[in-house]
């Protein structure tokens, strides 16, 4: 199959596709969500239909179904009604009616942008594999899309035992890829790190949701949220959530696998685990502790603030001694989320609106970190920082946009993190004045270590006897940025789009608790 | 004497039996009839012809006049409890035979004797279900290990094999005395062996308060007699020396078919018999659930052979089981089927490919490191492998998690937190040797070399249909919940 | 005995005795029948069985005579502990007229209809085994065929090396053809 008939054909499907969508999002009833959910499945199956000589063919099927779900999921921010406090595009199916379980599907002002920024990085991650990945394509293509629809899954269900299964099912298409594609033998380990640190805090999550099952003879949500837990049940529930939770986001005392699967993975596998796989964590901590056990959330906030400011500083002096690129950006996520939980678990919602949406700027920018990374290691094949040096100098568009996302990771005023963490530090500063002003530190070192490593590569003299080719990025990496680039500057300007979307579930979220 | 008109309707019934043993003996005939045919073409031939009395049975079995029934004077019972797993153990049977073609093929273990076996150790394990007396179940225990001892020792010229069948002999025939003793015990104490009788006997026993040392004693030798028969630790030691040295076709059968069997025995008796002294029995099982559990998932972390981890995965699995029996409710039971009923999946899909992958000098794979570099070889298979373990494992959304999550769920409802706590954390642990096993297919890079090995069409089919159920059975689980439910609530119904 | 001998041609013989032993119990107990076949069985049978296989084995007897010592502690233990209990259930329940000497609960009763209809233990083993509990018959004949289809898959050989029967040619054999006179000289 020639080049310009695959070309042809993807651009009569983009011809169509509008119409499609278009009808689907505004025809009463229709499972938009489930279509969502499986399209990339479909596609994923597809590709095991295209025979594996025909490399082209199955990474042009891959990015365009990816695309699509990318499209797809802007439709859904359009047909979103901002004013309404219930779940949207509901969909219900039989799942075990038998046992009370079904299928439930829907979303608020909160899932909705994790779903749109999850379906824009996994056409990103494809692309970043597009020549870098040499073995297993179709099996690269296959876990991302299937990445893909399960992390749809998981922001878009209702109901916790199905939470539960779209959770775990990440695991396992990101345990293949940390491993397969990883770069060093030390992958493995870092693989089974993940896999296992993961496994086991939700297995702990897995027992609380069976009995809350067994206390109130569903998993559904909705019903959930109006069924009241002693207090005690409360307190326990929420620490078999926080095991499993706490490992995702990852809090610090079990954040270690973290920089090794970063480090290890390849540079895909970190972007969709800085981009989505944290903020599982966080989601779940907002979407079910929450408002689930109040009661326990106020009792452990302390914990957890002492926790997070620990996180905050703790993770950003560990930074600063880092050699490794990606070891650097790994740890300032730690930090950042540190800054993200204090924000939740602030309870108000300054602090709550400004924690998702510094999760949705770190999920902009620290993806865009490691790409700028990754488009290092791919021409010198080391991640060290003692190696590079002066790279403005052979590299300057490159250097413009590592510069641009050194900015967002500091929380420049004018990228998305800035808003973020200022909301949250706002509120912040209304329950614990203490707290808000340790993690406002974490600012600080965040703009110590970041400006120093952006100092260390980017001026200075280049180093040849290490780096001796040039080449700036190409026209393929240009584009990878340019979404990534526009979202960060976007939300930093003009943060009331995303902001007035959820504005009514977040109040929604702090009135069902009555903080 | 007019006790003829006792048995009128019961060969009716007993129909799908009489066949097969008619069937066996014919086929044992036919064998020794034709031995002088060309060397494999007649052990196919047979085990094709085994395949289609399995079938023939599963459909007379299926077309059954009879539904609900006691017959053979109070010593066979047959409801939809026997039905279903009667069906389970035939259509496995079917399966077995299936994947042994190639194998004895390739093996040169030209025997139609072992066709046959299989075909009398299904025939004794639908008798070994179907029994509602402790004499008819010592009898037909008896038939199936006999059967058993002698396929785990049919690879002649293998030491292993050998060892194997001994070791099997030894350690079945001392569980089977530990099984009678306990049976005589218990018809010593109450004067009958009928489980119905013993359930009228027993009704209220506990509040009675009687002092009756030797009933419990006997109860106890009966399980654990069970137990042994089924690995549960601490009566697991024989299962990994006899799954390594069986040839893997056996240790396949030895996987699946007693497990299932024997393991409704038990349930029937215990729930059926001695539902109202539920308190001792209840102990001994939950310890051995714990035990096997735990046991499973740490002696399989060393473990190098593959057949050795399968049997301590398998240990594992029916410690898993026996939660949902020591649970004592109509959902534990019911969990205990919904996970069988999967475990069987998983685990012909792993034997198939075990079976089919073999190294470069053509012997068949005996250690994990053997596996490596499938992944580029045979990627399809690899990747089928690698699912099936994720779903041994018990992650979602594949069957293992599905069986899992109920079975933890019967296990919080009837209180049982350390069961469940430690079912949890034994299958996180046991997930690091399923991941090794992943990690083995794809991360190595060795310098073992495999040849591309295209499967046989048997095994190709039996592998995507069981695989097939592991990877969609979460889509929509209902119909195999419901059916296990119904197979609870048939042996409930028993429980007067 | 039957462990501790060196011999293992003695332990054999003091096996049969243990049979023997064990079948004058029967006998106490009334079941004639079943100490005669338990004697016919376990001696004739089995014992004699082991016998011959034990001659063929040619064990040394120095071998064994090594490390029988070695497993008596666990064993022992074991062995004692399972006494023990064997002994407690015994005295709870089994021996009821010792706890009780001064007033037995329980009638003494006549057994009319055997004095009326009175069958042998044969005859009434017969009736039943044959009658209501055929099925336990039919299934140990099961039993029995599985252990000779066994016992033939696991030592028949079919090698050029081993020398077979052919019924067929044997019967077909006709004693004037085969014997025949040979005239010397």
């Amino acid at each position: 199959m020639n080049s310009s008939y695959i070309n042809n054909m993807s651009l009569a499907f983009w011809a169509v596709s509008p119409v499609f969508l278009y009808n689907m999002v505004y025809s009463p009833n229709s499972p938009f969500l489930l279509y969502l959910i499986l399209v990339p499945l479909v596609g994923a199956l597809a590709l095991f239909l295209i025979p594996s000589e025909s490399i082209q063919l199955i990474k042009v099927v891959a990015l365009n179904v990816s695309l699509f779900t990318y499209i797809a999921s802007l439709f859904l921010w359009i047909g979103f009604d901002a004013s309404s406090p219930n779940f949207q595009y509901l969909y219900q199916a039989d799942w075990m009616p038998y046992g009370n379980l079904y299928f439930t599907l829907g979303i608020d002002g909160i899932s909705l942008f994790f779903i749109i920024l999850s379906t824009l990085l996994v056409p990103i991650c494809i692309m970043l594999g597009w020549s870098s990945i040499t073995i297993y394509i179709r099996e690269y293509m296959v876990a991302l899309l299937i990445l893909d629809a399960m992390m749809i899954a998981v922001f878009s269900t209702l109901d916790l035992l199905l939470f539960y299964v779209c959770f775990e099912a990440v695991l396992i298409p990101m345990f293949v890829i940390i491993g397969v594609w990883g770069s060093r033998a030390r992958r493995i380990r870092a693989a089974y790190q993940f896999f296992l640190y993961t496994f086991f805090g939700s297995v702990l999550m897995l027992l609380a949701i069976l009995m809350m099952y067994f206390q109130a003879g569903t998993t559904d949500l909705q019903i959930l949220l109006t069924t009241e837990f002693s207090t005690q049940r409360q307190i326990l529930y929420f620490l078999a959530f926080f095991a499993s939770f706490a490992a995702k986001v990852p809090m610090i005392p079990v954040h270690i696998w973290l920089p090794e699967a970063h480090v290890e993975a390849p540079t895909a596998g970190s972007v969709l685990l800085a981009g989505i796989m944290l903020k599982l964590g966080t989601y779940g901590f907002l979407r079910f502790s929450m408002p689930l056990f109040p009661e326990a959330t106020l009792y452990f906030t302390p914990f957890i603030y002492t926790l997070s400011c620990i996180a905050v500083i703790y993770a950003s002096l560990t930074t600063v001694r880092q050699v490794d690129l990606k070891k650097i950006i790994a740890y300032s996520s730690v930090a950042h989320m540190g800054v993200v939980m204090l924000g939740l678990f602030s309870l108000n919602a300054q602090g709550v609106e400004g924690s998702i949406l510094l999760m949705l700027g770190h999920g902009l920018v620290s993806p865009g970190l490691f790409m700028c990374v990754g488009v290092l290691y791919d021409r010198y094949k080391t991640r060290l920082v003692k190696y590079y040096g002066g790279v403005v100098h052979t590299m300057p568009l490159f250097a413009t946009i590592f510069l641009l996302f050194t900015m967002g990771n500091i929380g420049l005023p004018g990228t998305s993190n800035f808003v973020g963490e200022f909301l949250v530090l706002t509120g912040c500063y209304q329950t614990n004045t203490l707290i808000a002003a340790l993690g406002a530190t974490g600012m600080v070192l965040g703009g110590a270590y970041s400006l120093w490593l952006y100092n260390r590569v980017v001026y200075g003299f280049p180093k040849p006897h290490y780096i001796n080719t040039y080449a700036d990025i190409n026209r393929r990496e240009f584009f990878m940025f340019v979404p990534l680039i526009i979202g960060t500057l976007w939300m930093g300007i003009y943060p009331e789009v995303f902001l007035h979307d959820m504005h009514v579930s977040v109040a929604n979220v702090i009135q069902h608790g009555s903080y | 004497m007019d006790y003829l008109s006792l048995f009128e309707n019961d060969f009716l019934v007993l129909m799908p039996e009489i066949f097969l043993v008619y069937a066996a003996c014919f086929l044992l005939m036919y064998g020794v009839l034709v031995s002088g045919a060309p060397e494999h073409a007649y052990v196919t031939n047979t085990g094709f012809l085994v395949i289609l009395s399995l079938g023939l049975a599963l459909l007379l079995l299926i077309n059954g006049p009879v539904t609900d029934m006691l017959l053979m004077y109070n010593t066979l019972k047959v409801d939809y409890f026997t039905f279903y797993v009667q069906a389970w153990i035939l259509i496995i049977g079917i399966g077995v035979v299936l994947m042994s073609f190639d194998y004895l093929k390739r093996e040169k273990m030209h025997m139609y004797e072992y066709m046959v076996l299989v075909l009398l150790s299904c025939t004794s394990m639908l008798f070994m279900v179907a029994s509602y007396d402790l004499i008819a179940m010592y009898l037909a225990v008896e038939f199936q290990s006999l059967a058993f001892y002698v396929i785990a020792a049919s690879q002649r010229d293998s030491e292993f094999s050998t060892e194997a069948g001994l070791k099997y002999f030894f350690l079945g025939a001392f569980s089977s005395g530990i099984l009678l003793f306990g049976s005589s015990l218990v018809y010593g104490y109450t004067g009958t062996t009928n489980l119905s009788d013993l359930a009228t006997l027993y009704t209220g026993f506990e509040s009675l308060n009687v002092a009756s040392g030797g009933l419990y004693v006997g109860l106890m030798f009966v399980s654990v007699g069970f137990l042994f028969k089924l690995a549960a630790a601490p009566f697991h030691m024989w299962s990994p020396d006899v799954y390594q040295g069986s040839p893997t076709t056996v240790t396949a059968f030895f996987a699946l078919t007693p497990k299932l069997a024997v393991l409704a025995l038990l349930t029937k008796i215990l729930y059926v018999g001695f539902y109202d002294i539920m308190g001792p029995w209840q102990k001994v099982v939950m310890v051995c659930s714990l035990a096997s559990m735990v046991v499973g998932a740490i002696g399989a972390l060393g473990q190098t052979n593959i057949k050795r981890l399968l049997a301590y995965s398998s240990i594992g699995h029916v410690g898993y089981m026996l939660m949902g029996l020591a649970s004592g409710s109509v959902e534990g039971i019911q969990a205990m089927f919904v996970y069988m009923v999967i475990y069987v999946a998983m685990t012909f899909t792993t034997f198939c490919i075990v079976l089919s992958v073999r190294t470069a000098d053509n012997k068949p794979v005996e250690y994990i490191h053997d596996l490596s570099h499938m992944s580029r070889s045979n990627p399809i298979l690899a990747m089928t492998l690698a699912l099936t373990m994720f779903s041994m494992a018990g992650v979602p959304p594949l069957a293992g998690f599905c069986s899992k999550f109920y079975l933890f769920f019967t296990a919080l409802s009837s209180s049982l937190y350390p069961l469940a706590v430690v079912g949890v954390l034994s299958s996180v642990v046991s997930s690091f040797y399923y991941l090794r096993l992943i990690k083995t297919l794809y991360f190595d890079h060795t310098n073992t070399v495999h040849s591309y090995v295209s499967l046989d069409t048997e095994k190709a089919w039996l592998c995507a249909l069981s695989f097939g159920v592991t990877m969609f059975l979460i889509m929509y689980p209902n119909p195999l919940f419901l059916a296990s439910h119904k197979v609870a609530l048939a042996l409930c119904a028993l429980i007067r | 005995m039957v462990i501790r001998s060196r011999n293992p041609v003695y332990s054999v013989l003091y096996l049969v005795l243990v049979f023997v032993n064990a079948a004058g119990l029967l006998l106490l107990l009334g079941l004639d029948f079943f100490a005669m076949i338990f004697l016919v069985v376990y001696v004739g049978a089995i014992a004699v069985l082991f016998l011959f296989v034990v001659m063929m084995l040619n064990i040394k007897v120095a071998e064994i005579s090594e490390n029988t010592l070695r497993y008596l502690p666990v064993g022992g233990l074991i062995g004692v502990v399972f006494l023990l209990e064997v002994l407690v259930v015994v005295d709870q329940d089994m021996v009821p007229a010792l706890s009780a000497t001064d007033y037995s609960p329980y009638v003494d009763w006549v057994n009319w209809s055997s004095l009326v209809d009175h069958t042998s233990n044969i005859e009434s083993i017969g009736m039943l085994m044959y009658t209501y509990y055929f099925y336990y018959f039919l299934i140990a004949s099961l039993i029995l065929l599985v252990a000779m289809v066994g016992a033939i898959m696991l030592t028949l050989h079919k090698h050029r090396a081993v020398k077979r029967q052919d019924p067929s040619v044997q019967n077909a054999r006709e004693f004037s053809k085969t014997v025949q006179k040979v005239r010397l000289g």
